[in-house]
């Protein structure tokens, strides 16, 4: 299940503590939440708890093409340099140690796989910029931010109160890519690699302009065309394209 | 002119969410001031508590070219500020709003020779770089004269190997901009 790359992954691990130990993070974590799971208060069921996000892939015969198509874009891109981003937080936390990330402890408000995702597409915040080129203006909000898992799994989940990053997202783990998203009417316009945590600052060490960064943006926008083709999702913009900002 | 800026902020803040909705408040400056970019400058000087949303106030109209060069001035000293409290990825922000500006984006070749003249340390080395890939990518017809030399010196100080060979790229790209015929 996508989860385990994620933030409930990471509940999980704690599960385990209470629940005992489960071959995976994200039943753990559903089993904690769910009403037929271990803890029993009124609250939805296994597999609404995953089905609401769409996130039950393991029994899905789409996830399972998806997982081939993403290697073949995979592939590639790992033979000219790519490989997955580890978190760092650009900001100090004092008195903890250098590396330490709040914002990873913090489970997001609102997140959702992108297959669940295209379904709430309901802000414009494309903006056409002084020379021309769009951008997502991050002055609407809801900012969704996105991460791309080591599974394959695009998960977008909403910058609360400036303090759910894209760590928040992905509860820590490294990630393929990260970045922001664009809407314009509905229809995924564009997405952007503006993640201070895993792109930007620390420990990517990508600079915009140098080979590796052209690759990631053409492995990026390889994903999510991919995705949404292999999901058959409708609404991916026909100029849609990844850019760095 | 700050406090109508914060009651703006004010009315546009999801206490839900813990955000403000910038946009309309840039949109309603837009269209009733001749000099937006300068009252957002000022409410932020007058309005500590809310410097990050009219931090984010100010990008939006230098993206959009309602910036000079000395407006990108004041932007990147307003950014230095917010990003001492709320991190350094504050930076990379206001540098893509000022680049995607012809008007601005001549200002971030001071802002590279400010990064290393004062090279505190290797973030600031990163960040000049991180100015000078997103200017050859962005803004071919900005000069760059003025900051190879320092450039060049920089990059030999490039601890990561990685970073270095990058480093070295861009540079070489300032180079064959001098090339005869190119």
């Amino acid at each position: 299940m996508a989860f385990r790359d994620s933030q409930l992954g990471r509940f999980g691990e704690l599960c385990t503590a209470h629940f005992g130990a489960h071959g995976d993070p994200d039943t753990r974590a559903a089993h904690a939440l769910a009403s037929n799971g271990i803890s029993n208060p009124p609250r939805p069921t296994l597999q609404a708890v995953l089905g609401s996000k769409l996130l039950a892939e393991d029994a899905d015969p789409i996830w399972q093409l998806w997982q081939g198509h993403f290697s073949t874009i995979l592939d590639p891109y790992q033979s000219v340099g790519g490989s997955t981003l580890a978190g760092e937080c650009p900001r100090p936390w004092p008195p903890q140690p250098a590396g330490f990330c709040m914002h990873e402890l913090t489970p997001p408000l609102r997140y959702f796989s992108m297959r669940s995702f295209v379904s709430r597409l309901k802000i414009n915040n494309v903006i056409y910029r002084a020379d021309g080129t769009p951008g997502v203006d991050s002055s609407v909000q809801p900012l969704w931010n996105y991460v791309l898992t080591r599974r394959g799994e695009i998960l977008v989940g909403a910058e609360d109160f400036g303090w759910i990053k894209h760590t928040s997202i992905a509860g820590g783990q490294s990630v393929w890519a990260a970045g922001q998203v664009g809407i314009e009417n509905g229809q995924l316009r564009m997405v952007d690699l503006q993640s201070g945590h895993y792109v930007l600052a620390g420990a990517a060490q990508i600079t915009p302009g140098s080979t590796l960064a052209v690759e990631l943006i053409r492995f990026t926008q390889r994903v999510f065309q991919g995705y949404f083709n292999s999901f058959s999702l409708p609404n991916l913009h026909p100029s849609f394209a990844c850019v760095w900002a | 002119m700050a406090d109508t800026i914060v009651d703006l902020l004010r009315k546009h803040y999801d206490d839900q969410h813990g955000v403000a909705n910038i946009r309309p408040v840039v949109d309603k400056l837009l269209a009733s001031s001749q000099d937006p970019f300068g009252e957002v400058m000022a409410a932020f000087r007058a309005e500590p508590q809310w410097r990050l949303p009219i931090l984010e106030a100010m990008r939006v109209l230098a993206s959009t070219g309602h910036c000079t060069a000395a407006g990108a001035e004041d932007l990147i000293d307003a950014t230095q500020l917010v990003a001492f409290e709320f991190g350094i990825d504050e930076y990379f922000k206001s540098v893509n709003a000022l680049v995607a500006s012809p008007r601005a984006a001549p200002a971030l070749t001071s802002f590279i020779s400010r990064l290393l003249s004062a090279e505190r340390n290797e973030f600031s080395r990163r960040l000049a770089f991180y100015v000078l890939g997103i200017l050859l990518e962005r803004r071919e017809e900005v000069p760059l004269d003025a900051v190879r030399d320092s450039l060049t010196a920089a990059a030999d100080r490039e601890t990561s190997y990685q970073l270095r060979e990058q480093f070295q790229e861009l540079l070489a790209r300032i180079r064959r901009r001098h090339l005869p015929g190119s």
